[in-house]
This record gives structure tokens, sequence and C-alpha cells, in this order.
């Protein structure tokens, strides 16, 4: 199902409400009405034969007349507009007013139901049949009027339902709403402002299980980066002291550079710097994203680009470099740094012999990109996404190149520390191609 | 490095075999030393005078590093600080420079860079009551907070170009060396941070000298460089 808002499904609700109100309300007071109408008018149509029988009974002991000329002239004058009245003997008509097609001769039945009228007898004496009618027709009418003037009361009811639930809905969603407003403003995981007082129990409790769950992540994670943060200390004190030993012993050796234990104290101070790097790898993967760089400072991507290839490609055929003088973005040089040359590291891992990697570098204002391309290399389709996953290593790269299936993800995480991306560009026939995005560099003052 | 007595380094660092080695690479390279594990031995060590400079760990068992040198400042200590720290995001470096540390070095570290380090630290030495904004013209540089302003619009800046700038301007207005900018600011002088610095100088002028402005940066010709339109005493 659709989501939809509280306060559409209150609206909603209330008018749904209403309007099925609305309906059984008219359906029966039309019935109702109804039956009221046929008692009254069955009680009528008895007064009125009742009348008239007396009437028909005195004109013939005035008159002296007999019954059929005394029930002609009482029916002449005693019948009200809008109803009729018949006297029968046995089949024939003997009188009736006002003048019309007949409606009898009279059924045995006293209430013989007549379609088009509501029809009351009674006998007269002389055995004359008195039959009084009114007009079914006139009491429908009264029912169309009733309930057309339900119906159209309608609209006017669902307005109503709709404004009414709209204040309700709006009542009933505003401590959720201001409840949503203020963890919208939060940052993952900053300590939350303290909770305010809410009227509705339930957004009440709602809010403090959130904000039960909100700390314990809090702390969670506070004591993952502390871990981090410790566990890198406590490694770096030991391999600054690796470091310091093998520094001194290589001076102390004083054996001239490249002679074999010299060579051999080189690698180790060489091997010592690459773990200082792992840590710092596992150091930056394990901070959250979301974390940002809080202290960035101006950093030229054109330097990065131009410092790492220099490094990375001592002793290689170079890359070829198109780059603008500057790329400005805002971050952490060191961090950067290290992912443009995991970045270059990559290519020229992978680029075919005597083929230098391409690495071009452009600037829009809105964001810096660095695009580089490995001539020769493939990325086949699946692989895009799992380049990126932590300490995986493609079936090429365990074979033949030293790593820690880490240059890549520590690329990615620092692009989206800075609040970019790295992926994986091309297409399975197409040079592998990996694109840096940045945002560029804006002033921070509004 | 002149003087007939050794200059006195204070070494305040709580694991012993680093002080150990690193008090020995310095007394070979012709430095006194005295150590100290914790920060309270340090700072009377410190009072007790006749330190030419301080070589702190930030992590110590009774201290942290940046309280100490906030302290120090703070009671008008004005010896140079390097700071030592196996944390090297940019906020730990920029909350070291800030509690008033001069130059900050991130652990594990080449002993090369130390004592290059330390040299440059010593020949500068340390003045906390510098001021940390220069204002020439239209031209503000807040190098505490590593940003330059233009007018209303700020200028972006990068570390390297901070770093030479502010370097000028410690010397207010005198000339500095070539050798002394990239000995203290890129630790080498091989003729690619030769290339890089004059890549810098020419991008520096470019940001900051828009319009009719005369030469912010004056080139001393076979020397160095100079900040010109301000002179001794101008930034103090």
């Amino acid at each position: 199902m659709k989501a939809q808002s509280l306060a559409t499904r209150v609206v909603r609700g209330t008018v749904f409400v209403t309007l099925i109100t609305a309906l059984a309300g008219a359906a029966s007071a039309a019935l109702i009405a109804r039956r009221l109408w046929q008692a009254h008018e069955h009680r009528a149509l008895l007064d009125l034969a009742a009348g008239l029988t007396q009437a028909v009974e005195r004109e013939a002991a005035e008159e002296g007349s007999t019954t059929e000329s005394a029930a002609t002239e009482a029916l002449r004058e005693s019948v009200a507009p809008g109803h009729r009245a018949e006297v029968w003997r046995g089949q024939v008509l003997v009188a009736a007013s006002p003048p019309g097609p007949p409606i009898g001769p009279p059924k045995e039945s006293n209430r013989a139901p007549q379609d088009a009228w509501l029809i009351e007898t009674r006998p007269l004496s002389g055995g004359l049949t008195l039959l009084v009618a009114s007009p079914r027709e006139r009491g429908e009418e009264v029912l169309r009027v009733f309930g057309w003037s339900l119906l159209l009361s309608a609209p006017v009811c669902v307005s109503l339902a709709v404004l009414i639930g709209r204040l309700v809905g709006r009542r009933a969603t505003r401590p959720l709403v201001d409840f949503r407003d203020r963890i919208r403003a939060a940052r993952p995981f900053d300590l939350l402002p303290p909770q305010e007082r809410v009227e509705m129990i339930e957004v009440g409790e709602l809010e403090a299980s959130f904000r039960g769950l909100w700390e314990r992540l809090r702390e969670a994670v506070s004591r993952e980066t502390e871990f981090a943060a410790n566990a890198s200390h406590e490694l770096r004190t030991p391999l600054t002291r690796i470091r310091l030993h093998a520094e001194r012993a290589r001076a102390a050796l004083g054996a001239p550079a490249g002679a074999a234990p010299s060579q051999e104290l080189s690698d180790v101070l060489e091997e010592v710097d690459r773990l200082v790097r792992l840590v710092d790898s596992l150091l930056v993967l394990s901070r959250e994203t979301a974390e940002g760089i809080p202290a960035g400072e101006v950093v030229n991507i054109s330097d990065l680009v131009a410092a790492a290839s220099r490094r990375v490609f001592t002793g290689a055929p170079q890359p070829e470099i198109d780059q603008p003088d500057e790329a400005l973005v805002r971050g952490d040089e060191a961090l950067l740094g290290i992912a443009i040359e995991n970045l270059l590291d990559n290519a020229r891992k992978f680029s075919l012999p005597g083929r230098p990697p391409r690495v071009a570098v452009s600037g829009d204002g809105a964001s810096v990109r660095v695009i580089v391309t490995s001539p020769g290399a493939r990325i086949s389709r699946g692989l895009h996404e799992r380049l990126f996953e932590r300490f995986y290593r493609g079936p090429e790269a365990r074979a033949s190149h030293p790593g820690h299936g880490l240059g890549l993800p520590l690329a990615r995480h620092v692009a989206r520390l800075h609040g970019g991306d790295l992926r994986a560009a091309s297409e399975p026939a197409e040079d592998a191609r990996f694109e840096l995005a940045l945002p560029a560099w804006r002033s921070l003052a509004q | 490095m002149t003087a007939t007595v050794a200059p006195c380094i204070l070494l305040i660092e709580d694991d012993t075999e680093t002080r150990d080695a690193v008090s020995r690479v310095l007394v070979d390279a012709g430095y006194r030393v005295v150590g100290a594990e914790r920060g309270e031995a340090g700072t009377r060590a410190l009072k007790a005078g006749n330190i030419a400079g301080v070589i702190l760990d930030v992590t110590l068992p009774d201290a942290s590093g940046f309280d100490l040198c906030r302290g120090w400042r703070a009671a008008g200590v004005r010896v140079p600080v390097l700071m030592l720290t196996a944390r090297t995001d940019v906020s730990s470096r920029v909350r070291g420079l800030d509690s008033g540390a001069d130059d900050y070095l991130g652990k594990p570290f080449a002993l090369s860079e130390l004592r290059a380090r330390l040299r440059a630290l010593l020949r500068r030495g340390s003045d906390p009551r510098r001021e940390r904004v220069l204002s020439v013209g239209e031209l503000t540089i807040d190098f505490g907070r590593r940003q330059a302003w233009l007018g209303e619009s700020e200028v972006p800046l990068t570390r390297r170009e901070i770093d030479v700038l502010d370097r000028l301007a410690w010397a207010r207005g005198h000339a500095v060396s070539r050798e002394d900018l990239l000995e203290e600011i890129w630790g080498e002088s091989t003729p690619e941070a030769a290339a890089s610095l004059e890549v810098i100088i020419a991008r520096l002028r470019r940001k900051l000298e828009k319009g009719e402005r005369e030469s912010l940066i004056r080139t001393v010709r076979g020397f160095g460089y100079a900040l010109a339109g301000i002179r001794q005493g101008q930034t103090s």
C-alpha cells in the first residue's frame, strides 16, 4: 500500500464516516417518513369515510330521499380536494367525486392494494359500499422532496467533515510532526536536545524509546571510534620504537648505502611505513561518513595528483596527466592524498606494460573530478561494486600484486567522508576507468 | 647554532624506549637533553629554566599535551614547542597549533625529519604573543584558522601556501632565504621542492595581488622572498 500521511488518513476517515452516516440516515429517514405518511393517510381516509357515512345517513334522513341520491349529494359537498370518494352497489358505480375515471369496484378485501391509490372501503346502508382513496403519488412526492433535500445536504456534510477532519488530523499529528522536526535537525550521533513535554502519551513514549535507541547507538559508535583511535595509538608506539631502532642501527652501521645490512634495515623502515599506512587506513575506515571532515582546509587536487604520481610511478613511465593548475576542494589533505595515491597505484598495477595510465582532473565550479584510466585493463561486469568491498582482491590482484584489498575501499570512504564518491565507470569492453568526484571548494561564509 | 653551550632540549615522552632513543639521537646531534616521563615533571624542568626547546608527547599519563602547552602559554612561557602525536588527522593538528605549539609531528617519524624540524624551530624561535592575524590593505590572513580574505571574499589558500605566507610574515618584512623556506616547510631542499616553492609563490601572487595592489611578495634576487608592505614590528 502506498504510504500516506496520518493527517490525510484522519480526513479520509472523517469523510467516510460522514458519508456513511449521511446515507444511512437518509435511507432510514425516508423509510420512516414513508411509514408515518401511510399511517397518517390511513387515519385521514378513515376520518373521511366516517364523515361521509354520517353525511349520507343524515342526508337520507333529512330529505327522505333514497340512499343513492343522498350519497351523490354528500359526496359532492364533503370530499376534500386531493381525495376521491366513490359509492358502489355491487359492480355499479352509484356516485363519485371528483369526476374522473373510477377506481373501484371495491374488492373483497378491505384494503385492496391498488397501485396508484391508497384505499379504504366501508359498507353503507342499503347494500352500498363507500370507497375513499388518496393518491399514493402525493406521498411519493413528499418522499422525493425529502430525499432530495437530504442528498443535497450531503456535500455540505462532506465539506464540514473535511474541515473537521483537517482540524482533528492536524491536532492529532502535531506532536508527531514536532517530534520529526526535532529529530530531523540532529546529525548522527549528536546529543539530542532535551525531550520536551508532549501532550500525547503515545508520542511521548515513541520519542522516549527512540531516544533510548539513539543513545545506545551513540555509545556504540563512540566506543568503536575510541577503540579504533586507541588501537591506532597503541600500534603506533611500538612502530615508533621499531622505526627508531632501525634508523639508529642503520646510522650505526655506517655502511655505504646499498650494502646488504643497510639495505635490509631500509627495507624494515619501508615495511614499518607500510604498516603505519595500514593502521591509518583502518582508523579512517572506522569513521562514519556522516561525520564528514569537521576542520577541512583548502586542498589543491592537482598538487596531490602530481605528488602522488611522482611517488607511485618512480622508475616507471609517468602517466599522462591532464589537469588545471588548481582544482580546489575543502578537506583533509593527508586523506585525499592517500585516496589519490591508491587510485594511481591501482592504475599502475593493472595497466598493460608499456601503456601508461591517463589521469584527467577537471572542475566545473560545483565539483572536482579525477578520472583515472588504465589502458588495456578491463573491469568485468559484476565487479564494479565488489572492487570496493573491504579486503576483496580480484583474481588477477591475488595472482600478481601485493596488497591488502583496502586501497579502493579506503579511497571511496575518503571520497564519501568529503561528501563525494568514487566509482568504477567503465563498460566491460572499455579500458578500466575510475571516477572520483568531490564537492568543489567554496567559501563557508554566507 | 653558534652558541658555545649546546642548547638544552626538554623531551616529555612517557614511552621509555622512545624517549631513550630520541634523546640519544639528539645528543648525537649536539644537543643536551632533559627527559621527563610525566607532564608535571616536565613543567618543573621547564620552570627550572635554560630550556631552548620542548618536544612534547600529546598522550601523557597525567595530562594531555594540549592542556600542558596551553597552560605554559597562559603562564607566559615562550619556549618553542614541537608536539609529537599518534593522532595525525587535521582536527588534532589544528588543536595542537591552537593550544600554542609551534610545530606538530606525527608518530612514527623519520629521525631526519625530527632533526630538521627541531633545528628550524630553534632557529626561528617561538613568539606566542605574535599576532595571528595579518592585515595588509584589503588582505587579511588568519593564520590560526588558516583563512585568508580579500575584502569580503574568502581566498582559498592551501596549507603550503599559508605556511609560506606564515613564514614570510614571521620575518616581519625581512627576506627569508629559499633554503630556509624549503627546509622548514618541505623538510628537504630538493629540486622538486624548489620548483614547488616557485609555483606556490606564483599562485599566491595571482590570488592575493588582484587589482591595482602593488606586489605583496617581493623577490630578493638570488636570495629569497619578503613580504612587502609590512615593516618590522607591524605584525606584533
